[in-house]
């Protein structure tokens, strides 16, 4: 039978055989498909209603974080959970999730990943508003709202202990994750300390949890989960998850977060009542009704209206008020912070068995921790005071701004005598420094002069001491290290034979040096050694190893020799010694020696392509490019993938090398545009990375400031 | 007579004047060496300047750059403003992720310097060459190669240091003695071991004529066993004989008219 009739035989049985299996899949899969609809009542309907009632609103919530630390700026990606809440792309999440936030993301059940902002956030509840970019929403993915949304309920106030709920959010990062388990506790407070007393937890220097009742439960949430709804069975969120561990979980109740959307949506922020008072459950005091004051703030009005330490407040406003517990405190500062500012209150007070009333006003509730910035020529991080900071660092005012980084080697800490973390400063270049506003207009007109001053004087407080300092703001020269001396070199790699090695090679007399790589094209390769040659002399110098520690000996004695000079080198080749002879070339350039360069808007370090980057991967001299030697964390080329490999072209142009690159990135940094694309070379070969810088200025204490201001 | 109960002294590991036999011989040795620092300390004093700059390092805390201010030593070596140093001193370990910048140089007690550039450097002999960007047309006073001293074991060295500002940046000088020349890695002179000295600390004879500079001597990985390990700790300083600066140094300038040249 002819060669091609079998095969067009074969091909016929395969043919049929392929068209048997395919019907028996179809088959097959139809008699699965209908049991899998079967299956669908595996989840008991209340479950699985609550969840298509929640599902479609959660979404993924992606932050990029800048913090101060170690005397700079720190980014790092936080990752979180939220809910669509309105039609019109409102999310609820977690204030710890955006805290600090520069750039926020968010991703749809649908996967659609989109850009957001913060509307507010509100660090006492730990909650905070974002809102989804719908422009982008519809441009991207043609998506437009109404969008999915669940409803915040108010009956989380009445969850029953062992009721049912549902978790959801992204655990780890792993978006679109249920899990089920019951309330534990629907009034959990925390409590702290000898006396029991409810603990306020720190949130970026704010006090958070103060007035929150937890709701306990125990459907599992890890890291990622922040943010998330805590679903019950009729598919109402009645909590926030906020924290977790050990099998245990938290949630803010919907109720409280409800109205503090509410404000945040009108407002961007929460305001609340403030009457300067830390007051105490009477369980440990010897009361048994009404509320200890444990100490009253100096600055607040309940100390202006006569309430003291130690006094017993029975009632707030008419209402007869007892705190027995800890878990009952949360609840009445709540209240006293709930009150609209300037509301007057009346307190029924007991002071050594004698009765009387105060009434007074009430303040606002401010913020514990004041605004940091940077000013970066100086390598200072400055921070607004707060009336809480004032206490708590015990300065003397609010006025000027607290010092609380100062970068090494940079003009604050080089000055003589150097400004040191914890100064206040009050002066910079004799103009006095009352606000951050003060302290930002300074460093702008410093920015702004041409040329710029060589010194700044300041004057700053350490406690009662008054200083005055000059700071020399000359710029850091550019970054390269200094050259090496070039050296001779062979292009070989070898390694020390000693003589016990030499004797097992059947060579007793003749230690040396072992060419264990000989780099094609260079000056070895033209002379003629070989991998395997052993190298016994240079020049009439005998080349024997007697240690490991001599290793590096024949390397060195042809370093010592001149660029251009010709090395004689008795090299032993399958048991004959043979002469060849070497021109010495220069030695390439090594990693170490590479120059570097340094993008900060991109966060990206690169340097010079090395002979040895080129070996190492097996590129040839027509792969040009610079390798990325580094990136800061979440900085831009961090979060488009520039880790590691050669870049060899941005935006379609090729780069050459450190100059050609550093031209391109000029006018990158120039156009500002929307999206970079860098394609990049690595062992696998060549990828594409984008890379989305965010333009936008960072605000006026920023080194674009200017640019900014002129915009 | 210095120079023999000097060498004993030093042999022994301890002061010459308490080993001196009789009060007369000590009053000789002690005045003598008294004389001897003195000439040395006047003939070094404007050569040996201190080196103020900016190191800043890359990949320090989250991908961030890291300054710090550091102050070394450097030995004026030409009357044109040539200064060297040691290449660990100025530079660290930052495996080229770290470079000098904004650098001073600073002469005697002086708390304001003339700038300076690094002009070539040898890690190989742990060397820097830094220049004075503009120089003073009056020139500087500088240690001549020419003028070199012995490294024969058994020479009396005197190593010369700048105190810190808290000190006034006195100007010290620690002695010492050649115990042997080392051909491996490279010819080195070796000190006794208890003469212990930064690198880049120069290192003169009685005459105050250079001898070479104390440079920092490390195997590489390859080279590096346990045994050597512990007998690098035992091991006084490495010099780096004068005449084989003078080589590097022809190399440096070398270098240096040739990027002189690129740039024109």
């Amino acid at each position: 039978m002819p060669k091609s009739a079998v095969s067009a035989g074969s091909r016929h049985l395969r043919c049929l055989a392929a068209g048997a299996l395919t019907l028996a899949l179809t088959a097959g899969q139809a008699v699965a498909l209908e049991q899998r609809e079967d299956r669908g009542n595996m989840v008991p309907d209340a479950v699985a209603a609550a969840r298509d009632e929640v599902f479609p609103a959660l979404i993924h919530v992606e932050v990029l974080v800048k913090d101060y630390g170690w005397g700079g700026e720190m980014r790092y990606q936080s990752n979180g959970s939220g809910t669509i809440i309105t039609p019109d792309g409102l999310v609820l999440t977690n204030a710890h999730v955006t805290d600090n936030g520069e750039r926020y993301w968010v991703t749809l059940t649908g996967n659609q990943r989109v850009g957001a902002e913060l509307v507010g956030q509100d660090e006492a509840t730990d909650l905070a508003v974002l809102r989804i970019d719908l422009e982008e929403l519809e441009e991207k993915h043609g998506t437009t709202k109404p969008l999915p949304f669940a409803l915040l309920s108010d009956v989380s106030d009445d969850l029953q202990i062992g009721e049912p709920v549902l978790a959801m959010g992204s655990p780890f990062s792993l978006d679109k994750s249920v899990t089920q388990g019951i309330v534990s506790n629907p009034k959990r407070v925390f409590t702290a300390g000898a006396e029991g007393r409810p603990e306020a937890m720190n949130l970026g220097g704010e006090r958070t949890g103060q007035f929150t009742e937890w709701i306990q439960h125990d459907a599992l949430i890890n890291p990622g989960n922040s943010g998330g709804p805590l679903v019950n069975l009729r598919g109402e969120i009645v909590g926030i998850n906020t924290r977790g561990g050990s099998g245990m979980a938290f949630a803010t109740p919907s109720a409280m977060a409800k109205d503090v959307v509410r404000q945040i949506i009108a407002n961007g922020e929460v305001q609340r009542s403030w009457i300067g008072v830390d007051f105490i459950h009477v369980e440990r005091t010897g009361f048994d009704r009404g509320v200890f004051v444990n100490a009253v703030d100096d600055a607040g009005p309940a100390h202006e209206a006569g309430l003291q330490p130690g006094d017993l407040v029975t009632a707030i406003n008419g209402e007869p008020i007892n705190v027995l517990f800890a878990e009952q405190v949360p609840p009445l500062e709540r209240m006293i912070a709930d009150a609209a500012i300037g509301d007057e209150m009346t307190f029924d007070i007991e002071r050594a068995g004698s009765q009387s009333q105060i009434t007074f006003a009430t303040d606002r509730l401010l913020k514990d921790s004041g605004e940091k910035t940077m000013l970066r020529e100086w390598g200072l991080i400055v921070q607004e005071i707060t009336p809480f900071m004032v206490q708590q660092r015990r300065l003397e005012t609010e006025e000027g701004v607290l010092v609380v980084g100062v970068t090494q080697g940079r003009p604050a800490s080089l000055a003589e005598p150097a400004v040191g973390w914890g100064s206040v400063l009050t002066s910079i270049a004799g103009k006095p420094i009352t606000t951050k506003a003060d302290v930002l207009a300074a460093y702008n007109e410093f920015l702004d002069a041409e040329p710029r001053p060589e010194r700044v004087v300041v004057e700053y407080l350490e406690r009662d001491r008054s200083y005055v300092t000059a700071m020399k703001t000359e710029p850091l020269d550019q970054l390269d290290p200094p050259r090496e001396l070039p050296k001779p070199w062979l292009g070989v790699i070898t390694q020390p034979v000693i003589a016990e090695l030499a004797a097992q090679l059947g060579h007793p007399e003749d230690p040396g040096f072992r060419v264990a790589r000989v780099f094609p094209g260079k000056t070895a390769d033209a002379a003629g050694l070989e991998q395997g040659d052993l190298i016994v002399a240079v020049n009439g110098e005998p080349m024997a190893p007697r240690v490991m520690e001599e290793a590096g000996r024949f390397a060195r004695a042809i370093r010592e020799l001149e660029i251009g000079d010709e090395a004689e080198l008795t090299v032993l080749r399958n048991g004959e010694r043979i002469a060849l002879k070497a021109e010495l070339d220069v030695g390439p350039l090594t990693i170490e020696q590479a120059r570097r360069d340094r993008n900060r808007d991109f966060g990206l370090n690169v340097r010079e392509l090395t002979f040895f980057d080129r070996d190492n991967y097996g590129w040839d001299d027509d792969v040009r490019g610079v390798m990325i030697d580094g990136t800061t964390d979440s900085g831009w080329a961090q979060l488009g993938g520039l880790n590691f490999g050669l870049i060899e072209s941005i935006d379609g142009q090729a780069v050459r090398g450190l100059k050609s690159y550093r031209r391109i990135m000029d006018e990158i940094t120039e156009a500002e545009p929307e999206r970079v694309v860098f394609v990049v070379r690595s062992a696998r070969g060549s990828s594409f990375k984008f890379v989305e810088p965010d333009w936008r200025p960072e605000g006026l204490e920023e080194d674009n400031a200017p640019q900014a201001a002129a915009n | 007579m210095l120079t023999k109960s000097l060498t004993l002294g030093v042999a022994l590991g301890l002061a010459a004047p308490a080993l001196a036999g009789s009060e007369t011989i000590a009053a000789d040795d002690a005045a003598s060496q008294v004389a001897t620092y003195a000439s040395i300390t006047e003939a070094t004093d404007d050569t040996i300047v201190t080196i103020k700059y900016i190191l800043r390092t890359e990949g320090g805390f989250g991908g961030e750059s890291m300054e710090f201010e550091l102050e070394c030593a450097g030995l004026m070596i030409a009357e044109d403003g040539l200064i060297l140093c040691s290449h660990t001193m100025l530079e660290g370990g930052g495996g080229g992720r770290s470079a000098p910048s904004n650098i001073e140089i600073l002469f005697g007690d002086a708390a304001e310097g003339v700038e300076a550039e690094v002009i070539a450097k040898d890690t190989e002999l742990d060397l820097t060459w830094l220049r004075i960007t503009e120089p003073a047309e009056e020139g500087y006073a500088f240690v001549d190669f020419e003028d070199a001293g012995d490294t024969d074991p058994g020479t009396p060295i005197f190593a010369v240091r700048r105190g810190a500002d808290f000190f006034g940046r006195t100007l010290a000088v620690e002695q010492g003695v050649i115990s042997a020349v080392a051909t491996e890695p490279r010819e080195l002179a070796i000190t006794n071991n208890n003469f212990l000295i930064l690198p880049g600390t120069p290192v003169f004879d009685s005459k105050a004529r250079l001898v070479g500079i104390n440079i920092l001597q490390q195997p590489t990985a390859e080279e590096m066993t346990p045994a050597s390990r512990i007998a690098l700790q035992v091991m006084g300083s490495t010099i780096l004989p004068a005449d084989k600066i003078r080589g590097a140094t022809k190399r440096a300038l070398a270098v240096e008219a040739m990027d002189n040249e690129e740039d024109e």
